[in-house]
């Protein structure tokens, strides 16, 4: 491995067969288009708040985790450095927003 | 490993030419050299230091005597507040990036930073948010509502006018350059050491840059996120902190000081890896306890980002949360006190040299204790609601952030120049350097808790006669004129190395670690071969069997990668939406985005190869075979 700067050069290392399939990424894709356009139609059929509000957060948790398992690459072995960051990043962001709402 | 020299060239003839010589000026201003960038971030840092300390001053003539009328009471708010921001953001975090930049990368043994380009945008952006905020002088008044911008003070409705847009635009703006300087550090760190430098053999500057790096990526966010809210709050009619509109004022305190305590780290702990690598040179002894030095860095970092509510403990959160993050600021002690053991063991035998690094070094020890004192004093709730809001609590933080940052930034900045500049600094002026700091600031800081605890409160612009505080006031103003005189002694050795200094060798300290088997100043590609690390402190290793570091990799080309003005570009598109934005010129504010987005467009298309260096170059050629 040299370790020369390459950053013109990088492009295209990460898209290797390693990094799992484009038709997985496509699926994933393809489902949190179709999320969104869930939440938006819901708001804008005008949909009562007490089930809006529950369904978008439930929408947005599940997006959150397609997010980090298959473009993120947390499903994937020998990401421990990113693993490790997304996951202390995600137990802070939890302790802040605890604080938040328990003494606002 | 390095590909044969044929094959490479063969792939890459059209880009083997040298580049051709551009004016200094020019060559700076489109350079994504990491050596050029942190020497551009350590000019910002220090001019703001400058213009911070002149603020510093104007604000400890208005307090002399009471009553005094050298500035009106507006302009005393406009200067502290302008110089809370502009030390922290714009001193001490360009300081500390200049130095990461310069250092860290030749000490792990890299030919540059992960991402040079994305380097040089860190660095405009940093320049032109600086500028946002300090042209408010110009422009009305200037911020002031305190560098932490309490809401609802901060909003409109009471403090009017653009000088706080200039602050949440401005500061926005350098948020987005630390952020993407601190990717680039993690990049750098976990990918581009030298072959053996694993991470437990990573000095301990290194080290610190890491765990700052990961503080910005995680601290910066929520400040970026309150930033975003506070421009909607004051630009655009929102009213998230307004609580007369049904908005929550602490939601700004609580992300201010999310971000605000992993910032007042952010900012030291770099200064302690400094001090780590200069206490081991100048005692001739490796580090004390190194594995606990990273689990230190490690947990304080960890620990810092549980702990910001204690600058809000008078808030009325209740003794539920105030006793929760009493607790945890205490914690942070331990970390804290298991350095400042290990760097007196590392002395602890060695050969103590007094040079001009190890004075700073030195003077920082006591000096930051005493700050850690009196932090976890005002750590203690409920001691907490006598101290808040007085000058104790100013005497605290510059005991920390001076003696910690200040002291631990010229320590450093005293070791490194000969690296940088190929010069060495004169060690007398040196020596005069640290007394009249180390003597002026305790002259200007001690007085501070006394001053305190007799009753001053801290941000007003007067105190009545009689009351017992003139004494403290005075004896801080003349401290306080002491540090000014030292600061221009130190601009003296700074001409007096330019002009009459020795010549520095590579090695002029005999010192441990990898940038100081490289000539000084440092080559453009760092390394004519990569270097094999076989421990920690390989310079160390290697001379101690009489040899030098073993190389990894044969004599080969060296890719670089070309100078580009288009950071430059961007920022000034950002500059201008900025400005735009707090006149609410709609045109301009689209105009610096296209700007932005077209260097962008721009720059992806544009198939850069960058170039190579040769090694027939006589001058490497020369520097491998002395
Ligand atoms: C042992 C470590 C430390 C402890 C226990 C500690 C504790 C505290 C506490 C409790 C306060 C709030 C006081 C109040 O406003 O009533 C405070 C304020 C402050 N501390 Fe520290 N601190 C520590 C280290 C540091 C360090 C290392 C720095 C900077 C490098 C720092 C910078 C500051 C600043 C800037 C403020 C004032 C913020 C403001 O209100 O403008 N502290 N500290
Ligand atoms: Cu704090």
């Amino acid at each position: 491995m040299t370790n020369v700067p390459t950053e013109t050069h990088n492009t295209g290392t990460e898209s290797g067969s390693g990094h799992g399939s484009v038709r997985k990424h496509i699926i994933s894709f393809a489902i949190m288009i179709l999320f969104t356009v869930i939440a938006f139609a819901m708001v804008g059929a005008g949909m009562s708040p007490t089930v809006v509000i529950p369904v978008i957060l439930a929408l947005a948790v599940i997006q959150v985790i397609l997010q980090l398992w298959d473009f993120m690459h947390l499903n994937q072995k020998g990401h421990s450095f990113p693993t490790l960051f997304i996951t202390s990043g995600a137990l802070l962001g939890f302790i802040f927003v605890l604080v938040l709402v328990l003494w606002p | 490993m390095a590909k044969p020299l044929e094959e490479v060239l063969s792939h890459h003839v059209h880009t083997v030419e040298a580049p051709h010589k551009r004016h200094w000026l020019l060559d700076y201003l489109s350079t994504v050299d990491h050596k050029k960038i942190g020497i551009m971030y350590v000019l910002i840092g220090v001019f703001y230091l400058l213009v911070g300390g002149v603020e510093a001053l104007l604000m400890r003539i208005q307090l002399f005597v009471p009553n005094n009328q050298f500035v009106s009471y507006p302009t005393f708010n406009e200067l502290f507040t302008m110089h809370g921001t502009n030390m922290i953001f714009f001193a001490a975090m360009p300081l500390i990036f200049g130095l990461v930049n310069l250092i860290m990368p030749v000490q792990i043994g890299a030919r540059d930073v992960a991402f040079p380009f994305m380097n040089a945008v860190s660095l405009w952006f940093t320049f032109v948010g600086a500028l946002l905020v300090n042209i408010s002088w110009f422009f009305g008044p200037a911020p002031s509502a305190g560098w932490f911008a309490y809401t609802p003070i901060g909003l409109d409705k009471y403090t009017p006018g653009t000088g706080m847009d200039f602050y949440v635009i401005g500061l926005q703006i350098a948020g987005f350059g630390s952020l993407m300087g601190a990717i680039n550090f993690i990049a750098t760190i976990l990918n581009m050491r030298a072959p053996g430098m694993t991470l437990l053999r990573m000095p301990l500057f290194t080290w610190t840059s890491l765990v700052t790096s990961g503080l910005i990526v995680f601290g910066f966010p929520p400040l970026t996120v309150g930033l975003f809210l506070y421009m909607f709050e004051r630009l655009f009619g929102g009213h998230f902190f307004d609580a007369t509109m049904g908005g929550n004022p602490l939601l700004w305190t609580h992300l201010f000081w999310i971000f605000g305590h992993p910032e007042v780290y952010i900012v030291v702990l770099p200064a302690f890896g400094m001090i780590s690598e200069v206490v081991a040179t100048f005692s001739r002894k490796r580090i004390f306890g190194y594995t606990s030095m990273v689990i230190a860095t490690v947990l304080i970092g960890f620990i810092g980002f549980m702990v910001w509510v204690h600058h809000m403990f008078t808030v009325g959160l209740g003794a539920m949360a105030n006793s929760i993050f009493a607790i945890s600021t205490m914690l942070i002690g331990i970390p804290t006190g298991m350095k400042v053991f290990n760097w007196l063991f590392t002395m602890w035998g060695g050969q103590i040299r007094f040079k001009p690094p190890m004075m700073f070094a030195l003077g920082f020890l006591p000096t930051f204790v005493i700050g850690g004192f009196t932090g976890v004093m005002l750590a203690a709730a409920p001691a907490d609601f006598q101290y808040h809001g007085s000058y104790f609590v100013v005497a605290h933080f510059h005991y920390t952030l001076i003696g910690g940052v200040v002291f631990g930034f010229f320590a450093g900045l005293y070791y490194w120049f000969p690296k940088i500049t190929g010069r060495m600094m004169s060690e007398v002026l040196g020596h005069i350097n640290f007394w009249l700091m180390f003597i002026g600031f305790h002259l200007t800081f001690f007085p501070m808790h006394l001053a305190g605890l007799f009753g001053m409160p801290r941000r007003v612009p007067t105190y009545n006669p009689g009351m017992g505080l003139e004494i403290w006031n005075q004896l801080s103003t003349i401290g306080a004129f002491i540090m000014g005189v030292s600061m221009i002694v130190f601009a003296a050795n700074v001409v007096y190395a330019f002009t009459k200094g020795k010549v520095a060798g590579a090695d002029p300290w005999d010192a441990r670690t990898l940038e100081w088997a490289v000539p000084s100043p440092i080559p453009e590609y760092n390394f004519a071969q990569t270097p094999l690390v076989r421990g920690l402190d390989p310079l160390w290793i290697a001379k101690e069997e009489g040899s030098t570091v073993p190389a990894a990799e044969p004599l080969g080309p060296i890719h670089m990668p070309s100078n580009s003005f288009l950071p430059l570009v961007m920022a000034v598109g950002l500059f201008i939406a900025g400005f735009a934005a707090i006149y609410h010129r709609l045109f301009f504010i689209v105009l610096g985005l296209e700007v932005i987005a077209l260097a962008m467009f721009y720059h992806s298309l544009n198939d850069d190869e960058g170039h190579h260096i040769l090694p027939e170059e006589s001058t490497r050629v020369r520097e491998v075979r002395a």
